[in-house]
């Protein structure tokens, strides 16, 4: 007992406490931490805390201090600084080190002797041996735990490259098994092979006294040192020769990796079971493995498919991975006296086998390149940019900046109707359904599938997050000042859609402008016609999105401020139609005669005139239509796709950009003033072809096909109407006058109806509009009318069904289909000819 | 098309250079390129930075030969090409062709 009630027994007579397994002899700090769990109030002393190693240090035999260091080498790069890069090293002197060995093996069996003598000198403890091994390195790097991150895969990566350089260069892989169980053998003076041990050794001998230099600083004290594993990765391997000699029963440790490969490829080959020291229970030291960095070996093993048999027993197995401890074992052990279809079948298994751990390998590559940390400052990022590239909560919804933000989204899901919600869709809506699908998606399904709680947590705080922003913003006021009560100034918010805006400059108002400036004469050229243009598409734009924010329309019920609001969008609207009306040109001063100048028809000129037109139409009112036609009527012979697509003398075929322009034309324009056409009174035809008539050149007007379709248009709804009006009102009488003027206007050039000849007109040309145009024609005539139109046209009839004829087939259908558009009728039929 | 006079139309102001090019949109252009390049075709789109996306484009490119320099005419290469996007810093200048 001790003066101060210490206690003052040795350790070495306490009672002895719980084994504490291999870490029993050398444990230096293991009182310390004792001590810190309160396990042993013992005081520290010295006898407790020393490990006696000062007493195990041999002074004199240091001997190979020169190797370890190289201190008596000149301080190279190779020298000093490589020294630990055992797997660079080994992986790169590879060659040599067979050379060597072989070498070795011609030269000088005698030297093994002596090497045995050196080996033997050498159980001595330098101190040093700690950093001789390769698991010592790690420590040094920095600790992968501070990421958060529990693997320490750090450390392995520099281990895993040599087996698998070695691997891919020599299709050889040594399992832990086989390593260790080959230096346990190296133990063993008699050993039956002892020459890859002599080699070894020899290496040590030669290092030591500087010759074979280009090998780098190998551990001579392979026998001392068989217990640390991860000096396994700076053994030399074995010369290919060796691998020859496979067959041979005895315990040759280097063949056997071969020998596991061959069993993979050709299972159905008998191998001698290896038999002597390999079958010995392995000691329990090989669990020191387990903590080292050699995860790669356990993984060679695994996909090296069943492991010779003897590796099946004893405690050793506990060593394979956990995926390995199932049926394939057995299978392997039953793989001798399998059937070949059993066999086949395992095979067949293990190749999937191989697959998917190949498949996991490479997908697990980057694992942990991310902590969580890390995924969670990206999770940010993706949310904030979410909740600002729906235009925040700061826009309101449906608001300008909102469409600016999706444009083409927000009108798509306007066109799409009900089932979306369309623009008017809340954020969190929005953010919900995006979180749904991520979740729901094949991602949030694998993980939830091998980490239940780690996808759906994942999820379940991804929403929160976004819950916790949506009220976060909400909370935050709309207005983008706030003026703090009893403060002087403001307090500006800003986000990156919104910066603070720090000039304030106000723009010129377009229409103050516009006012100021005195109107000067209009200069109809192509870059007024150009202007126009731009100015028409940005009033129809406005037009538009005006027209997208309508309100909803009001009821009896409906509050003041909503039947306002309605009032006050119709005047807009109103007010934007007039400037639309302004933008189209159409009301724009006539010359006599109309020429292409104007600039509504100059505006048609352009394509994109032509697409903007089917936009404007829908704009337009009744009134407005009506001019519009009534303009178009006039200028029909001067229209860009009248005046350039009239047929030339000899016939040339148009342009192909001006057959685009008339493609165009039809597609763009037609349709709008057909649907208008289509519905008008016949006063109003009788008054369009009464204009046409009179102030069009009309030989240009029928020789083209937009100008026959106009005319078809027009007289087919004639006919349409007069067939459902008694003849004997007074339009009725007017339209037949007219109709007869038309006839004789257009009868001297009936022949020429026809742009082209058949020949061509067979080949892309086709003319089915005019027959569309004499089939309207035909169907008001008088009989002796349709007497004189099919004099004018029997030519271009005989032809064409003989050509119909001739042809046969589809084309030939085709061609007298067209033809008996026309006669069809004026009640004949293409059957009745000849 | 260099001017900005005719302030006569309201809502086509000419605020900026680009407003210019906007009423070359679905116009035939004649761009010219740095690298001695040249572009002919219908102008689809543009953005501040002069980015174009052009279509049916027809781009020649000159090729000076150093050899042969002097007198003789640059090699011409032509291309024909669809769409093409032009990244704006190589623009040199664009023009309304016709």
């Amino acid at each position: 007992m001790s003066f101060f009630g210490f206690d003052t027994s040795l350790p070495r007579d306490q009672p002895p406490k719980a084994s504490r397994g291999m870490f029993e002899q050398h444990d230096p700090f293991g009182k310390l931490d004792a001590g810190e769990n309160g396990g042993d109030d013992d005081v520290l002393d010295f006898e407790q805390t020393y490990d006696g190693l000062g007493a195990q240090l041999n002074e004199t035999h240091d001997g190979f201090n020169d190797d370890t260091f190289g201190d008596d080498q000149p301080v190279t790069r190779q020298a000093l600084g490589r020294d630990f890069d055992f797997a660079g090293n080994t992986a790169k002197v590879r060659d040599t080190l067979l050379e060597e060995q072989m070498l070795h093996h011609a030269r000088a069996p005698f030297q093994q002797a002596q090497a045995q003598a050196v080996a033997q000198q050498k159980p001595k403890k330098t101190g040093y041996e700690a950093y001789k091994q390769p698991d010592y390195l790690p420590k040094l790097e920095a600790d992968a735990n501070i990421w958060g991150s529990s693997v320490v895969k750090k450390g392995n990566a520099q281990a895993q490259q040599q087996p698998m350089q070695e691997a891919a260069s020599t299709r050889k892989m040594m399992s832990l098994e086989e390593v260790e169980a080959m230096m346990r053998e190296q133990a063993k003076p008699p050993a039956p092979r002892p020459a890859q041990d002599m080699e070894a050794q020899s290496q040590g001998l030669r290092a030591m006294l500087g010759v074979g230099s280009a090998a780098p600083p190998l551990q001579p004290h392979q026998p001392q040192q068989q217990q640390r594993g991860p000096q396994i990765l700076q053994r030399p391997q074995p010369p290919p020769q060796q691998q020859e000699q496979a067959p041979q029963p005895t315990p040759d440790y280097g063949t056997r990796a071969p020998q596991i490969l061959q069993r993979q490829h050709t299972p159905s080959m008998p191998q001698p079971q290896p038999q002597g020291v390999q079958g010995q229970p392995p000691r329990p030291l090989s669990s020191n493995f387990q903590g080292s960095p050699q995860p790669m070996q356990f993984q060679q093993q695994q996909r090296q498919g069943p492991p010779p048999p003897h590796h099946q027993q004893g405690p050793m197995s506990h060593q394979r991975g956990p995926s390995y401890n199932g049926p394939p074992i057995t299978q392997a052990q039953q793989m001798m006296d399998l059937s070949p279809a059993d066999r086949e079948a395992f095979m067949a298994e293990e190749a999937r086998r191989a697959k998917r751990n190949h498949k996991i390998f490479l997908l697990s590559k980057n694992n942990g390149l991310m902590t969580p940390q890390d995924k969670n400052f990206i999770t940010r990022i993706q949310l904030q940019q979410l909740l600002t590239a729906t235009g925040g909560i700061d826009n309101d919804i449906g608001s300008e900046e909102q469409l600016a933000e999706d444009f083409y989204y927000q009108v798509y899901a306007q066109i799409r109707g009900p089932p979306r919600s369309g623009p008017g869709q809340p954020l969190n809506q929005f953010a919900q359904t995006y979180l749904l699908q991520t979740g729901g998606g094949r991602y949030g399904y694998g993980r939830s599938r091998h980490h239940p709680r780690g996808g759906d947590n994942h999820v379940q705080r991804m929403e929160q997050q976004v819950a916790r922003a949506v009220e976060a913003a909400k909370a935050r006021p709309k207005n983008k000042a706030l003026v703090m009560q009893g403060s002087l100034g403001k307090i500006a918010f800003s986000n990156s859609k919104t910066p603070r805006p720090l000039l304030n400059l106000k723009r010129m108002d377009s229409e103050a402008r516009s006012k100021t400036t005195a109107k000067p004469v209009t200069i109809a050229d192509r870059k007024t016609a150009l202007r126009d243009i731009e100015n028409l598409y940005s009033t129809l734009m406005r037009m538009e999105d005006h027209e997208r924010r309508l309100p909803p329309p009001p009821n009896e019920e409906s509050s003041p401020e909503v039947i306002e609001g309605h009032m006050r969008w119709r005047s807009e609207m109103v007010e934007l139609n007039r400037q639309l009306w302004a933008a189209l040109k159409v009301m724009e001063p006539i010359s006599t005669p109309p020429t292409a100048s104007h600039p509504f028809i100059r505006l048609l000129s352009h394509a994109k005139g032509k697409k903007a037109l089917p936009r404007t139409f829908r704009h337009l009112d009744d009134q407005q239509r009506l001019t519009l036609l009534t303009l178009l009527s006039i200028h029909l012979d001067v229209l860009s796709v009248v005046a350039l697509a009239y047929p030339s003398a000899d016939a040339a075929p148009l342009q192909p950009a001006v057959k685009a322009e008339i493609e165009l034309f039809t597609s763009c324009v037609m349709p709008p003033l057909f649907s208008y056409v289509n519905e008008a009174p016949l006063g109003i035809i009788i008054g369009l072809l009464g204009l046409i008539l009179e102030r069009v050149n009309m030989p240009v007007v029928a020789r083209t096909k937009v100008g026959l379709e106009v005319l078809t248009m027009l007289i087919s709804r004639a006919e349409l109407v007069k067939a459902s009006t008694p003849p004997t009102s007074s339009d009725s009488q007017q339209w037949a006058s007219l109709y007869n003027s038309l006839f004789d206007t257009l009868e001297p050039l009936l022949p020429y109806l026809f742009p082209y000849p058949l020949v061509l007109s067979g080949e892309g040309e086709s003319d089915v509009h005019v027959w569309r145009f004499l089939a309207a024609m035909g169907v008001g005539a008088s009989p002796e009318q349709q007497q004189r139109l099919v004099l004018g046209v029997k030519e271009r009839v005989m032809e064409s069904v003989g050509l119909g004829r001739e042809k046969g087939g589809e084309e030939g259908v085709r061609v007298l289909g067209d033809v008996n558009l026309f006669m069809r009728s004026i009640g004949l039929d293409v059957g009745l000819l000849g | 098309m260099a001017d900005a006079e005719s302030p006569s139309e309201s809502a086509t102001n000419v605020n900026e250079p680009l407003d210019l090019v906007r009423l070359s949109l679905n116009e035939t252009v004649f761009v010219k390129l740095r690298g001695d390049r040249e572009l002919k075709g219908r102008l689809h789109a543009y953005d501040s930075h002069c980015n174009l996306v052009l279509g049916e484009v027809e781009e020649t490119i000159y090729i000076f030969d150093d050899e042969t320099e002097g007198a003789d005419e640059p090699r011409t290469v032509t291309k024909n090409s669809e769409m093409l996007f032009v990244r704006g810093d190589s623009v040199v200048l664009i023009s309304p062709q016709q």
